[in-house]
């Protein structure tokens, strides 16, 4: 026992007063710490106070907590526990109260507020409402305060805009907007045509794909498992454009191999072609784990009974799959729907919900149209989102077991083998020929009218495009361990702990992968470009966007190498006296150390390659090389923005080319599970 | 309590005068241009002055709605460029305020100040036009269109690229073009019959272009300097101006309300304004008439016979434009675009 009642108390006593006493609790708008001096002295709590009483509240609080330190008490935890409820709540409240223009929150704000989430996550694991230490309790009061403010508080902020004007309040206003916009029907018609057509035909062709490469012989499957990372690395757009070229009105193929005129391939068919492109690996890579998982004593069993080959396949293996083909069928219903960079350069006039909403905002000035059209493209995904979680439930997660199969994998039927290989040898092709069209155009006058050898983008791409690149491969450089960071500590809270609201968290942090981009970047505009939580035009705000964007993926990897991992271990070394840092550090780290680095790899190659929430977030200080490309080909220089691609693609191969060679293949490609869904 | 908002002032005054204080000698862009222009104009800009250039380069309607959205706290300073009608939208919405530059004497008057009270001053002007592929259009066996009537006959029909009037302003100068030079009621008569004909509307100005130096289609009604642009550049396209008149944008150069760095934002509009920086326009395929009546008019433009005196332009209203838009964007969106072509 120490000397004092309650040594959470008086720590936290003694910080918050020395916090309200001498950090700015608010900072001017843009920067991170007032102006040493009288700046500093004014921002303070205690000096705010004159104007907010409320400021009063808390140092009372301090006070009372350093008195409540001081005693030897019966139950220890309740001081915490209600002062750090009440604390946070306060915290909160008066930066919002006193965070107004021209000031922010500050240094003190955050620090106040880190110290009644600790002693409030003090009272919670003392109290027992967590069963777990200190720091298990604080990680997951900061997890889900970042949750909230991340992901919660912008999607709220769009919400809000649908129903509000400047006269207030008003539900009927969203009917209003509506009624209003005339192509509601023809728009959500397209978006959801194409999404589930794009999503039966990635099914189908993941599904060749998930045979061949799991049960055929052929060397061909390597083949196969590196063509699944193509779409990780391409940079937004290049498929859309590849495509143009390809089959437009003057395309290679339609016109000079086929001698077509057709404009066809603006709207459905081309969007149709590129998203299946872009999202069969996806649909491969989900559908090749529930193959490899599917337990060969069954179809050795039909086979015994006399069944033919073909009868196993068919009554046996495939039914097997069953939950497998639905899971990747409706996640590429939620990737359809959220797929920004090929609508936008192939739609033609072909509307879809993702474009409407971004033009409603840059083309009709409507910010309360695109906060209804989010709405509407919300409700979609995550129809489909709780459907594919409740439905389906989690077991086709799960990829990496750890269970040895137990026999060898059933050889396909001949005839079906030999169907699938060429298939997807052709499929492979095609996706092959149109990144060699890509990297070709890097190196032409222009591409399809003026084919000679010219290496003018790239050396335009060398004095003007490196700034930008630079700056994406800093952030997303940033971005990545804290990614992977956040995301496995959330994978090892909600995998390891039971404790009230553990399901909320988990479902909420899953969110911002069934949010589409662009909502997402207007709920980060519209959330954080006013006081009190100002990030506007910043560094912080773009990194912010690519760690909550991308978390589903450090989630992903760390729920299923946890899986893996057998809670003994880790209870041996709390039986040996270990403490729980020494736990994490010495037993669980080394364990997951796959996961971690192709979580940090995939949040970084994810962040290179994001476009859609990012597009309204870049500003004049940061600018990023999407945006670039964006930018390049909007004014036809298809050359310089093939020639960005392609170095962007290399950069993205080198990085995962560095993660094999680092984890080695099997945990390589667990992640690859994981960088595909989210 | 006001004794503390005094303090507040002062301390904030202090820190703004005093050394070291928040104020960094930096002027924040935003352009709507071409980037690489942009990026040029950015760089003379440093060089000249010795002020720090941060920039960002969206479509003017990307630009108006960043600006929109960052009113509250606007990041940027000054809007160099892009098509006049969300200049002059910005600046009917209070997003921008008005400056009256010195340097407005030496600006040719059409563009001297195009909406009054300096609300927005003129950077360049470009008459309206089409580029045509020739080629395409000897190879179909037609003629080369002379004026908008010609556009709306049977024998275009599929083979014109607009853009769509809802998401670029282009588009909606072509609009406004027509129902001027026509007026209202034979001008939407006009509108309905060209809709027949066109085979793509593009959601970006300057696509239209493109799609006709590929061959997706044979006439593109874009900017006449676009024109020059993508001729120039390499692609199979002809610059033609309707012989029948046709209507003309201002680029606008505005101060951002607000602007955090007001000082250097009025020295650069004064610094954009001079022939020595509107001439590097040219250097980055924008071959717009810019506005000191000192810039030599690039050599190009005279060769393909597209500047202002070999073209007919009407008397383009654009107070009338600004006012009507949501007007005639809704009429155009549900009686014409709405109908099967």
């Amino acid at each position: 026992m120490t000397a004092v009642g309650n040594p959470a108390c008086l720590l936290g006593g003694l910080g918050l007063l020395l916090t309200t006493a001498v950090v700015p609790f608010l900072s001017r708008e843009g920067q991170l710490l007032p102006g040493v001096g009288r700046e500093w002295l004014s921002l303070t709590a205690l000096s705010l106070s004159g104007r907010f009483p409320g400021f009063w509240v808390l140092a009372v609080l301090a006070l009372a907590w350093v008195g409540a330190g001081l005693l030897r008490q019966d139950h220890p935890h309740r001081p915490a526990l209600w002062g750090g409820s009440v604390g946070s709540v306060l915290v909160l409240w008066l930066t919002w109260v006193a965070g107004v223009k021209p000031y922010a929150f500050g240094p003190g704000a955050m620090l106040a507020l880190a110290i009644c989430l600790l002693v409030l996550a003090y009272g919670l694991s003392q109290g027992g409402y967590i069963r777990a230490d200190t720091f298990v309790a604080g990680s997951i009061l900061a997890l889900a305060f970042f949750v909230l403010l991340f992901i919660l508080f912008p999607i709220f902020s769009v919400l809000r805009n649908s129903v509000m004007d400047a006269g207030g309040l008003r539900p009927g206003l969203l009917l209003e907007t509506l009624g209003r916009y005339t192509a509601l029907w023809r728009v959500v018609r397209n978006s959801l045509g194409l999404a589930i057509f794009v999503g039966v035909t990635s099914t189908l062709i993941g599904l060749a794909f998930a045979l061949a490469a799991a049960r055929s012989r052929s060397r061909l499957t390597i083949l196969l498992r590196a063509f699944s990372l193509l779409p990780l690395i391409t940079p937004p757009f290049v498929v859309g454009l590849a495509i143009i070229l390809l089959f437009g009105l003057q395309g290679f193929v339609t016109s000079q191999l086929l001698g077509l005129k057709t404009r066809g391939i603006f709207g459905f068919p081309g969007l149709a072609l590129a998203q299946t492109l872009s999202f069969a690996p996806v649909a491969f890579l989900v559908i090749a784990s529930v193959v490899e998982s599917v337990n060969p004593a069954l179809e050795e069993a039909s086979l015994t009974l006399r069944a033919g080959p073909w009868g196993t396949f068919r009554k046996v293996t495939l039914p097997l799959l069953r939950p497998g083909l639905a899971n990747a069928f409706l996640l590429t219903i939620i990737e359809s729907l959220a797929d920004f960079g090929n609508p936008i350069v192939l739609g033609g006039e072909f509307e879809v919900l993702s474009t409407e909403i971004y033009f409603s905002i840059i083309g009709r000035f409507d910010q309360t149209l695109a906060a209804t059209l989010g709405l509407i493209l919300l409700s979609f995904s995550l129809t489909v989102f709780l459907l594919q979680r409740y439905w389906l439930g989690e077991r086709s997660y799960v990829v990496v077991t750890g269970k040895p199969p137990s026999g060898k994998p059933m050889p396909l039927p001949r005839g079906l083998e030999i169907g699938l290989l060429a298939f997807c040898a052709a499929w492979c092709a095609f996706s092959l020929a149109i990144y060699l069209f890509v990297v070709y155009g890097g190196f032409v006058e222009i591409w399809g009218i003026n084919d000679a050898f010219t290496l003018r983008h790239y050396r335009q791409l060398m004095r003007d495009g490196m700034d930008a690149l630079q700056t994406t491969l800093i952030l997303a450089g940033i971005s990545a361990p804290l990614t992977a960071t956040v995301g496995i500590l959330l994978a090892y809270v909600v995998v390891r702990h039971r404790f009230p609201g553990r399901g909320a968290l988990e479902f909420s942090s899953m969110l911002s992968f069934a949010v589409p981009g662009t909502v997402i970047g207007i709920g980060y505009i519209m959330a954080f470009n006013q006081s009190p939580f100002l990030l506007t035009g910043t560094a912080t705000i773009l990194v912010i966007s690519f760690i909550f964007r991308n978390m589903p993926v450090g989630i992903r990897s760390g729920v299923a190498a946890l899986a893996q991992i057998d809670q003994a271990l880790e209870e041996a070394s709390v039986t040996l006296r270990a403490s729980f840092a020494t736990t994490i550090r010495r037993v669980v780290l080394p364990l997951i150390r796959p996961a971690i680095i192709s979580a940090l790899v995939f949040s970084f190659v994810r962040s290179v390659t994001a476009i859609s929430a990012v597009v309204f977030l870049v500003s004049a200080k940061w600018q990023l090389s999407t945006k670039v490309i964006l930018d390049q080909a909007e004014n036809g220089r298809y050359g310089l923005a093939t020639a960005y691609s392609t170095v962007l693609i290399l950069i993205m191969a080198a990085a995962i080319a560095f993660m094999y060679l680092v984890v080695g293949k099997r945990a390589a490609a667990g992640g690859l599970e994981g960088g595909g869904l989210a | 309590m006001n004794r503390w908002w005094w303090i507040g002032a002062v301390v904030l005054v202090l820190s703004l005068a005093g050394p070291g204080g928040a104020q960094e000698n930096v002027v924040v862009l935003y352009g709507s241009p071409d980037r690489d222009w942009v990026a040029a104009i950015a760089n003379k800009f440093e060089k000249d002055t010795g002020i720090k250039v941060q920039w960002i380069r969206a479509s003017s309607n990307e630009m108006y709605a960043r600006i929109e959205a960052e009113k509250a706290n606007p990041k940027g300073d000054v809007w160099f460029g892009g098509t006049g009608d969300p200049h002059f939208d910005a600046a009917e919405k209070g997003l921008t305020e008005p400056y009256c530059s010195p340097k407005m004497a030496e600006l040719r008057e059409f563009m001297r100040d195009p909406i009054g009270g300096c609300k927005t001053l003129g950077l360049y002007a470009g008459p309206l036009g089409w580029a045509v592929n020739e080629g395409l259009l000897k190879k179909l066996g037609k003629p080369m269109p002379q004026t908008w009537d010609d556009l709306a006959m049977p024998d275009y029909k599929g083979l014109i690229a607009i853009a769509n009037p809802n998401t670029s302003g282009t588009a909606y100068t072509t609009l406004v073009t027509i129902l001027q030079l026509k007026g209202e009621e034979k001008g939407w008569d006009y509108l309905a019959k060209l809709h027949k004909n066109v085979a793509q509307y593009t959601k970006s100005g300057s696509a239209p272009g493109q799609l006709a130096g590929r061959g997706e289609v044979a006439i593109a009604v874009i900017f006449l300097h676009d024109s020059v642009m993508f001729a120039e550049e390499g692609f199979p396209v002809k610059a033609l101006s309707p012989a029948d008149g046709t209507g003309y944008e201002i680029g606008g150069l505005s101060l951002i309300k607000g602007a955090p760095h007001k000082e250097n934002a009025k020295k650069f509009i004064d610094w954009a304004l001079t022939p020595e920086t509107q001439a590097i326009a040219k250097d980055f395929r924008s071959f717009q008439l810019q506005s000191n009546m000192k810039t030599p008019l690039p050599a190009v433009v005279i060769k393909h016979g597209v500047d202002f005196e070999h073209v007919k332009t009407i008397k383009y209203d654009f107070t009338w434009a600004s006012k009507n838009r949501d007007r005639i964007l809704k009429r155009w969106t549900e009686q014409i675009f709405s109908q099967a072509r």
